[in-house]
């Protein structure tokens, strides 16, 4: 169904080729490149994604991803700390980094004439940081605030980190927070972030996503000529991978002085990489949908036993994963009524497949028409193509995305639903506001 | 993770050239119309000015009303409402803030699917019924959300300078409303505050997407013909200047101290409006690279984000300077960003420092525009606020005759560093 051009461009690259208005190359030196173009306006996003992420550490060094995203803005042999901010501000550009737990991903956002600049110093960072300490000490302050800011003071972040803490097994990947333990964020040596740096920020084991108002020749040509020289790290293969290893049947009570109640439920589950059955996968993302709208429309709109419902799936995630399921009961109801009007409802979806027929339609109808508005912003579209090659997934994956769920049936869902939404063995967090 | 994004409608940005058609509807509805190519789509905002500003005493009313939009009209109920924008994949949207109430449809634009939005789309906006079942759940909700928001400092803090900075001015109370006050507020209320906001002569059309300007044209009047013509509402009194300096500190169990220092802001028509915007730029506007960041941040490692802007409203709003740290440090911090501050206003900045702010807005006008999601935002604040309609294309000129010495002239006037509200929300020192 998708077509695919094979192009021939030089002798440099190992291969090109292309699909609706996609292409990708890989350098000698293993480095990955995709291109889409989009011409709707005369601006690029670059991205450069690394395979490493939170998955990857184990204590005493969470974190250590994250904490190295933040250095890398702080100087390299060729341009001085705070340099690299400087030029991409002063060239009217717009940049940021992300880390999660299967990625660490650097991105510009600029008008297309400075697309160059964009890839050479972005190339620069690849190979020539320069670790100083006093600027990490200084870094590794920031960084415990910004834990701070979005987790320690944050009742319900609080819950969130638990529920993975509790969801897969110590030492296993997506049990520690992306962020790192305070702890750990407190001890590393700048040591470790240089190992780490020296480790996975190598072209092998990075892809550099470019979209918009770009030829893919040229972007192609410059990465070449910035990045091509890189030797890559041939024991990048070597390293043991850490897949997440879930949990059942956990759970732990927050006390914790906040207003509102909260709760989340997880159900181990595979990702659309782990799942041996991949339309299991898509059955199970549309099972996270149809709860998300089923559940809001009778817990929350017309029982009102809930003030918000939400249902989550990581059906991109490089290991196995949860689907998730959290809510705040409407004041006066416990978190045990919304459980159990919860696995009511659940209960009936498994014998009664058809009642969720009209839904499943509507929802497949909003896919299709999300698919679409999802490409309004350049951004949106590198993301996906980004984190899909980081992960190991085909990008084709975005494309068929609206096929693949227009194929799942109720029946489908519901199977999915029997399979792995036991309630008697879900994990746990519930947050009990103290002190009001 | 780097660096905290800021809202848009308060960080206005600039501008490509665009391609702006503008029209009135018969009623009186002024219509701002893009076309754009390359996607399948249409986005239409509906901005009225009918927001918390005008609660009078009953904090919360607009917000009530706006969250009430699309739970029923006189022919459907909230599902089939939900149903019908479901059944052709269109997404319906509302909110309210302290200037205007926002009624958003972003849909295909395939004939089929457009009408059929369109009209559910008309029908909720025009047509709606306010219903006390509706009304006594989205209270509950209201009641939720201001627990949700005692739970943030962050929340915390935005509410309690909002209060401190506008004092008696309509834009002071949170758009929530008190608990006492959304008890009150009765059906006939909300009928009252539609009949009187909600009309076609306080409306701005924006719409932008993959239609011809026939269709826009056709679309805007569909819009406004079911809407009583009305008056537009009559503009929010100036926010007076503070008089004195005021400390105020919210004790909070958190392990940070959220620091917001301020004072009384300026309007979108302003006469030193583009000067501030480049000296807030420099100062503490332009993330990592702004004095303020670097002073916190890069210098001291003393904050994950530091930054000051300027709210753009129709009144004055208010200049904001704020930043995050932990409870220990939180006098340093305030030590520091106050010396930033009043070394800012009391030197010019360097060439170097003017002429990097200029490249960044100069350099990254096209950005602003690269979708159309962004286009609408800034047609809605065109349309809304009375903006010219080369605001976006002359925003970059004006920008480039700014001198270092315009903007500490500015400055001076504004910024009275003797007046500001310190305001702290955290735990113990």
């Amino acid at each position: 169904m998708v077509k695919i051009i094979t192009l021939l461009v030089s002798l440099y690259v190992a291969q090109v080729w292309a699909m609706e208005g996609v292409s990708q190359a890989t350098l000698k030196n293993g480095l990955k490149i995709i291109v889409k173009t989009d011409n709707r306006a005369p601006v690029f996003i670059s991205q450069l994604w690394y395979k490493v992420g939170a998955s990857n550490e184990k204590r005493p060094l969470t974190g250590v991803s994250h904490m190295l995203e933040h250095m890398m803005f702080k100087g390299t042999d060729n341009y001085k700390t705070g340099e690299f901010s400087k030029i991409i501000a002063r060239n009217g550009g717009d940049e940021n980094a992300f880390t999660s737990n299967d990625y660490t991903a650097y991105y510009q956002k600029m008008h297309k004439s400075k697309l160059a600049l964009a890839l050479k110093m972005e190339a620069d960072r690849m190979r020539h940081l320069q670790l100083s300490n006093d600027e990490f000490e200084k870094e590794r302050q920031v960084v415990i605030e910004e834990r701070r800011l979005r987790i320690e003071d944050n009742p319900n972040a609080n819950v969130a980190e638990h529920l993975n803490l509790i969801s897969f097994a110590k030492k296993s990947a997506y049990h520690s927070p992306v962020i790192g333990f305070k702890k750990d964020i407190e001890n590393y040596k700048l040591s470790d972030l240089r190992t780490w740096y020296e480790t996975y920020y190598a072209p092998n084991n990075a892809t550099l996503v470019v979209v918009g108002d770009v030829d893919a020749k040229a972007v192609i040509a410059l990465a070449q000529q910035y990045f091509g020289g890189y030797k890559a790290n041939v024991n990048i293969g070597n390293i043991d991978d850490n897949p997440s290893i879930t949990q059942t049947g956990q759970s732990h009570v927050l006390k914790l002085k906040a207003k509102l109640p909260f709760s989340i439920l997880s159900f181990p589950v595979p990702s659309l990489k782990t799942a041996s059955d991949k339309h299991s996968a898509y059955a199970l993302d549309m099972l996270a949908f149809v709860l998300d709208n089923g559940l809001s429309k009778t817990l929350v709109r017309d029982q009102q036993i809930a003030s918000s419902i939400g249902v989550g799936y990581g059906l991109y995630s490089k290991y196995d994963t949860l689907l998730t399921l959290s809510f705040i009961p409407a004041k006066g109801v416990s978190n045990e009524a919304v459980l159990s009007a919860i696995k009511m409802q659940v209960a009936e979806l498994i014998k009664k497949p058809a009642m969720i027929k009209e839904e499943l339609l509507r929802t497949k109808i909003q896919l299709e028409a999300s698919f679409v508005f999802e490409q309004d912003h350049i951004s949106t579209q590198s993301y996906y193509l980004g984190m899909l090659a980081t992960v190991g997934l085909p990008i084709e994956t975005l494309f068929s995305y609206v096929d693949k769920m227009r194929a799942v049936s109720a029946e489908d869902v519901a199977q999915v639903a029997k399979q792995y939404l036991h309630f008697s063995a879900a994990n746990s967090v519930q947050l009990i506001p103290q002190g009001d | 993770m780097k660096i905290l994004l800021l809202f848009l409608l308060f960080s206005t940005n600039i501008y490509a050239k665009l391609n702006i058609q503008h029209w009135t509807t018969p009623e009186g509805a002024k219509v701002l119309f893009v076309q754009t190519q390359g996607l399948p789509m249409l986005d239409i905002s509906l901005n009225f000015n009918a927001a918390s500003s005008k609660d009078g005493d009953q904090y919360g009313l607009a917000t009530l009303t706006s969250s009430l939009l699309g739970t029923a009209t006189q022919s459907r109920n909230e599902e089939q409402i939900i149903n019908a924008f479901e059944s052709v994949g269109a997404q319906f949207g509302g909110s309210s803030l302290k200037d205007m109430s926002i009624v958003s449809l972003r849909t295909l634009s395939r004939e089929s699917v457009l009408r059929k939005a369109l009209d559910v789309f008309t029908e909720v906006v025009t047509q709606p019924s306010f219903q006390q079942q509706y009304l006594s759940r989205e209270k509950r909700q209201a009641l939720q959300s201001i627990k949700a928001s005692k739970q943030s400092p962050a929340s915390v803090a935005s509410i309690a300078f909002a209060q401190a900075v506008f004092g008696k001015h309509p834009y002071a109370h949170s758009k929530i409303g008190t608990p006492e006050t959304i008890e009150a507020i009765t059906i006939s209320d909300l009928k009252r505050h539609y009949q009187q906001f909600f009309v076609a002569k306080n409306l701005t059309i924006s719409l932008v997407g993959d239609v011809s300007r026939a269709r826009a044209k056709q679309i805007a009047r569909q819009l406004s013909h079911g809407l009583n013509i009305g008056k537009k509402a009559s503009p929010n009194p100036i926010v007076k200047p503070l008089n004195q300096a005021q400390k105020i500190h919210i004790d909070f169990p958190s392990k940070q101290t959220h620091l917001l220092i301020g004072q009384v802001g300026i309007s979108r028509s302003h006469p030193d409006y583009y000067a501030l915007y480049l000296g807030n730029h420099i100062f503490g506007g332009s993330g990592l690279v702004s004095i303020l960041s670097d002073e916190i941040r890069e210098k001291k490692g003393l904050a994950y984000s530091a930054y000051s802007y300027f709210s753009k409203m129709a009144s004055n709003g208010y200049f904001l300077l704020k930043l995050q740290t932990k409870n220990s440090q939180a006098k340093e911090a305030e030590v520091t960003a106050l010396n930033a501050l009043k070394n800012f206003v009391n030197k010019t900045v360097s060439p170097q420092q003017l002429q990097d702010a200029k490249d960044n807005i100069i350099g990254g006008s096209s950005l602003k525009t690269a979708s159309n999601d962004n286009i609408l935002i800034y047609l809605s604040i065109i349309g809304f606020y009375d903006l010219p309609l080369d605001f976006l294309s002359s925003f970059t000129d004006k920008i480039k005759d700014i001198s270092a010495q315009d903007v500490q002239n500015a400055f001076k006037r504004l910024i009275d560093t003797d007046k500001l509200i310190t305001l702290s929300v955290g735990g113990n020192k």
